[in-house]
């Protein structure tokens, strides 16, 4: 752990460091809410089970429970007293147990769909309440330009 | 005219004016934001503050006199407005409105003689992209010229007069924003001739989703630099080499660093051999060979302003720092609470 000591560009600050493991956290939740959990969901009209995640293998579902679980330990590491964004993790959780679909291959059926796309929403809402709670608390942001798209 | 305004534009007319040499010779521009204050600075070879002047709002990028000691700052896209500093001074000198309907896009660039002012713009309804025209002797709106695309961004003038334009293809609301045509946009480089006719244009036919957003000149080549608005599970580059007359080159980085850039480049800058983008995405600068071999990869959040230093680079991140990159390694310069925007921009290198 090298962040704020000569030869070491990369984290110039302690600070810097948590920023990085705080941005990894909006990022992570990102990915799974647009990617892991969006690409699948597509749209109510158009649903694509046949980009799920490691589809062929059966993990779909799963990875996104672990994913979950990851970025739990994640977020409660850097801030452990973030109750707030824990509680919302947790219900996060809870829908994704619900599922009984390892591949997604049941989301032309409108139930499956809507549960899924609830399950985005609270990822969603998970990342929105990690960037309120433990942002401020910790006295960090996400990046200046990389949030600023142009 | 009213007489009070032609009366202020004679006295800025006649008015002996700063040179950048007057006020110690800075060798880029950045803006910035300090606590909840926006600034510009005009930073020295050695990334020092020289200058400092306040700005309304955030800052994009800024474009240089070449003589005189006068910047142009553009606000975020779509902005309404620019405004001419007096760097000396630290006031705003003028304020450029586009025309009614026009939106200004982020970036503008002078003539070699400084009598020129060029900004790009858009059509607010359409995205339709426009170059505006200035008379920077009291910045009065000469007229504006078609960019031949949607939604211009980065624009910059070859040695020869040539102007090349990054039309970026998206066509965007002109309220929020948000993006309007991402599954037919078609995104081309374009070059205007001193009197605003199309010289040539190229376009990718095969990743017309990638969008051309920043220029920089290598040599006789222009290295173009490209966001990704298409899958992103596919890799693609970011980054472009052109030398007119022949086919573009595409620079394709390492594979373990394909997604490095997170589709997405925010800066481009090129010096004698090398051509580097950044992405503050990714956190990431790469390096590339001047015929488009990928060099080195460099990581750093939020890395984001770029511009050549000598045969190394100098680049700022929205952290506070200021570093000067090279083959080998990430050189920190300095650092502090300064938050540095997109852009770092060189001040011609006759003032240097």
């Amino acid at each position: 752990m090298t962040a704020g000591q000569p030869g070491n560009p990369r984290f110039l600050t302690a600070d810097e460091a948590t920023q990085a493991l705080f941005t990894q956290l909006a990022t992570g939740l990102e990915y799974l809410a647009d990617r892991r959990i969006g690409r699948p969901l597509g749209t109510f009209d158009k649903p694509r089970p046949d980009l799920a995640e490691a589809r062929a293998s059966g993990r779909s579902a799963r990875n996104i429970t672990l994913s979950l679980q990851g970025l739990r330990g994640l977020a409660q590491q850097i801030h452990p007293d973030g109750q707030r964004t824990l509680a919302a993790f947790d219900q996060a959780l809870k829908l994704a147990a619900d599922f009984d679909d390892p591949t997604l291959a049941n989301l032309a059926d409108p139930q499956a769909w809507l549960k899924l796309q609830i399950l985005q929403q609270t990822v969603r809402a998970t990342r929105d309440t990690a960037l309120a709670e433990i942002g401020p608390a910790l006295g960090v942001t996400l990046g200046f330009n990389a949030q600023d798209g142009d | 005219m009213q007489r009070r305004a032609f009366l202020a534009s004679l006295a800025a007319a006649c008015a002996p004016r700063m040179t950048w040499a007057d006020v110690g010779s800075p060798a880029f521009l950045a803006a910035c934001k300090q606590g909840e204050a926006f600034f510009l600075h005009a930073l020295s070879a050695a990334g020092e503050t020289l200058i400092e002047v306040p700005l309304p709002g955030r800052g994009h990028a800024a474009a240089a006199h070449p003589t005189r000691a006068e910047a142009v700052a553009f606000a975020r896209r779509p902005g309404t407005f620019a405004l001419v500093l007096d760097c000396a001074t630290g006031r705003v000198i003028n304020r450029l409105t586009p025309p009614e309907g026009q939106q200004f896009n982020g970036h503008g660039v002078f003539s070699a003689d400084g009598n020129l002012l060029m900004t790009s713009e858009v059509i607010a309804e359409t995205s339709a992209g426009r170059i505006g025209l200035w008379d920077t002797r009291s910045y009065t709106r000469l007229t504006d010229w078609p960019s031949h695309g949607l939604g211009p961004h980065e624009i910059r003038l070859l040695p020869n007069g040539t102007l090349a334009i990054a039309n970026g293809g998206i066509q965007t609301d002109p309220v929020d924003r948000s993006k309007l045509n991402i599954a037919t946009m078609h995104p081309n480089l374009t070059l205007l001739s001193p009197d605003g006719d199309l010289i040539d244009q190229i376009d990718l036919p095969d990743l017309r989703q990638n969008s051309i957003r920043h220029l920089a000149l290598a040599g006789e080549a222009i290295a173009f630099a490209m966001q990704w608005e298409g899958d992103p599970a596919e890799p693609v580059p970011q980054l472009g080499l052109w030398t007119p007359g022949t086919a573009p080159i595409l620079c394709e980085p390492s594979p373990q660093d394909a997604f490095a850039m997170q589709g997405y480049a925010g800066s481009v800058a090129a010096t004698a051999d090398r051509v580097l983008i950044t992405s503050p995405k990714g956190g990431v600068a790469m390096i590339f060979t001047a015929d488009g071999t990928h060099k080195a990869t460099h990581r750093r959040a939020d890395l984001c302003g770029a511009a050549p230093l000598g045969s190394d680079f100098l680049l700022t991140d929205g952290l506070g720092a200021l570093l000067t990159a090279d083959d080998r390694s990430l050189t920190p310069l300095r650092s502090g609470k300064t938050a540095w925007d997109n852009h770092l921009v060189p001040l011609a290198k006759t003032q240097i």
